[in-house]
């Protein structure tokens, strides 16, 4: 009995020694943190990148075996070319053409964000993943078949034996592989940017400095660069949806003075990211820019205090403020082959 | 080659010392002083509930004696009534008169990111849409149950004030033995439930604080023990 033991666990050595090939760890890199900028939010110390575990979340990005049925990946939602959220949808649809209740939020910077999704729920970009993929009205998996599947594949186990050194995939793999490639993608090319690097031959028009003039007077403190995000929350005087219902920020937190409150988004690319609000209700930007001159709910209880002062914005201001939004596009970032579809 | 040795010396060695190591603590629920069977029904006066599932976190356990105080190292503890070794937290201590730990993690744990082991979100005590774990899992059906189905379900949780819901546990241990034996009483917990309003609690909020409040009365050492 006792020789039985012996050889057993002579066995598993062997097994694990085989197992734990001691192979060069992969070569880590750091992300290019654009000048003056802040420090990340994101503790890269515990999910160090490397090519090879961002090519694997890249590759995991666009893949549909995350879905219940195979039918969807990440990118069905949060298309690149358009700052990485679902164009031309006021909510997105998952799996069986179900509809959720939220627009898409646009994957941009998000190594400055503090929390994640409309209402702040998620408080690390690591686990943020973890809710479309269960979300009945988005990918409708359970962690379990994912992993399961994964493990079962052909390619993906020998992938992950790369990136994280064993090749059993977890929870918590898929998750980091997913962070480095999402938590990589830095917008930081606009013209706005390349303005205040002062790059050479690089100027704003006179309708754009004065867009930049109304922008810093109204809206820089919620919408506040280089981010264009203060990463916090507010209710910006939009009355609730009939339908939805949604209070936003108040149903994690509970506190009332919370409600109608909903993250204040990134306007990089904004551009693109049509269409706007949490509810996807303005198709277009200039119909934005006409709600924050006359749309506000002044008689919420729960308005931002730095939309207390009205402002009307007269149709000239509205044009600048439009041209100024514009140099906030990023196109090197929009059509950066290193983020698309690997093939 | 000398390196296969070593690691098959340190696991034997391992596996030898474990399997020595009686120093335990085990968690038994019970349910009026009988041990809980999953999917059994219980029946007490006049009403009937079966356990279908029983998961908690148990997090920062710490023996204390008054020469030395053991901590355990290993963070937290999925305890899973499903899962028979998992009622069961190894330690190291040689004497003791104080047994505390938590019940649930802490803010930290909650915001620190993707977990492994027993906090791997796989378990099922995850919430993903308000990032945070289930602290303390009790599912079934009761004949108290104000649904159609009869069915219960309080998974409690949350770390944000006022709706944190981390409960500490002090259990003095009168006399020492290495093998603590610690029940779990769940028949204290019932007649506390809010059977008629809301059988059903999966956020958190103040019904998840109030019921987590009782959770520590539960806690207690085998009659026979105390």
């Amino acid at each position: 009995m006792r020789n039985s033991i012996f050889l057993l666990l002579f066995a598993i050595c062997c097994i694990t020694a085989v197992a734990f090939r001691f192979e060069k760890p992969p070569k880590v890199f750091s992300i290019q943190i654009p000048k003056k900028w802040p420090r990340p939010v994101y503790d890269f110390s515990k999910n160090p990148l490397t090519e090879i575990g961002f090519e694997l979340g890249r590759k995991l990005f666009y893949d549909p075996i995350l879905s219940r049925d195979s039918s969807i990946s990440c990118a069905s939602c949060h298309l690149q070319y358009t700052g990485f959220t679902h164009v031309d949808h006021a909510v997105s649809h998952g799996i069986d053409g179900r509809k959720g209740t939220r627009n898409t939020l646009a994957l941009i910077n998000l190594a400055w964000q503090k929390s994640f999704h409309w209402d702040g729920g998620v408080t690390n970009l690591e686990t943020q993943a973890i809710n479309p993929l269960q979300h009945t009205a988005e990918m409708d998996n359970s962690l379990s078949a994912v992993i399961k599947r994964l493990n079962a594949s052909s390619n993906y186990p020998s992938l992950f034996e790369k990136a994280f050194g064993k090749k059993e995939i977890t929870t918590s793999n898929l998750m980091k592989a997913l962070t480095q490639y999402t938590v990589s993608l830095i917008s930081a090319n606009s013209k706005y940017d390349k303005v205040s690097r002062k790059e050479k031959g690089i100027f704003f028009t006179e309708q754009e400095k004065r867009g930049l003039k109304l922008f810093d007077a109204h809206c820089n403190s919620c919408h506040t660069a280089p981010l264009f995000t203060n990463t916090l929350f507010a209710s910006n005087g939009l009355k609730i949806d009939s339908l939805l219902k949604d209070t936003g920020r108040f149903a994690i937190t509970g506190f009332p003075g919370d409600s109608l409150n909903f993250k204040i988004p990134t306007l990089r690319n904004i551009e693109f990211t049509f269409p706007y609000m949490h509810d996807g209700r303005f198709k277009k930007l200039k119909d934005v820019i006409h709600f924050y001159s006359e749309g506000i709910d002044y008689q919420s209880p729960y308005l931002s205090p730095h939309l207390k002062d009205r402002k009307h914005f007269t149709e000239i201001e509205k044009k600048d403020l439009l041209a100024f939004l514009y140099t906030l596009t990023d196109k090197e970032f929009l059509y950066n082959p290193r983020f698309s579809f690997p093939r | 080659m000398q390196q296969l040795i070593f690691v098959f010396f340190l696991v034997y060695f391992s596996v030898i010392s474990f399997s020595q190591n009686e120093r335990s603590i085990q968690f038994v629920p019970v349910f009026q002083g009988k041990k809980v069977e999953l999917s059994k029904k219980y029946e007490s006066d006049g009403n009937w509930i079966q356990f279908e599932s029983l998961r908690f976190y148990v997090s920062t356990v710490s023996i204390s004696g008054e020469k030395s105080t053991w901590q355990d190292p290993n963070g937290a503890h999925l305890i899973d009534l499903e899962d028979s070794l998992s009622l069961f937290i190894s330690h190291d201590a040689k004497n003791g008169n104080r047994l505390t730990f938590n019940i649930g993690l802490d803010s930290s744990t909650n915001v620190s990111g993707i977990m492994d082991g027993d906090l791997d979100p796989i378990k099922g005590m995850y919430w993903a849409w308000n990032t945070g774990y289930i602290n303390f899992k009790l599912e079934g059906f009761s004949s108290e149950s104000m649904l159609p189905d009869k069915h219960f379900e309080f998974h409690l949780g949350g770390y944000l004030f006022p709706n944190a819901t981390i409960q500490a546990v002090e259990i003095p241990l009168d006399s020492w033995q290495d093998r603590i034996v610690v029940e779990l009483e769940l028949g204290k917990l019932l007649p506390n439930l809010p059977w008629q309003s809301t059988p059903s609690i999966l956020i958190p909020g103040k019904d998840a604080v109030k019921i987590s409040k009782i959770l520590p009365t539960l806690f207690q050492l085998p009659s026979d023990e105390k």
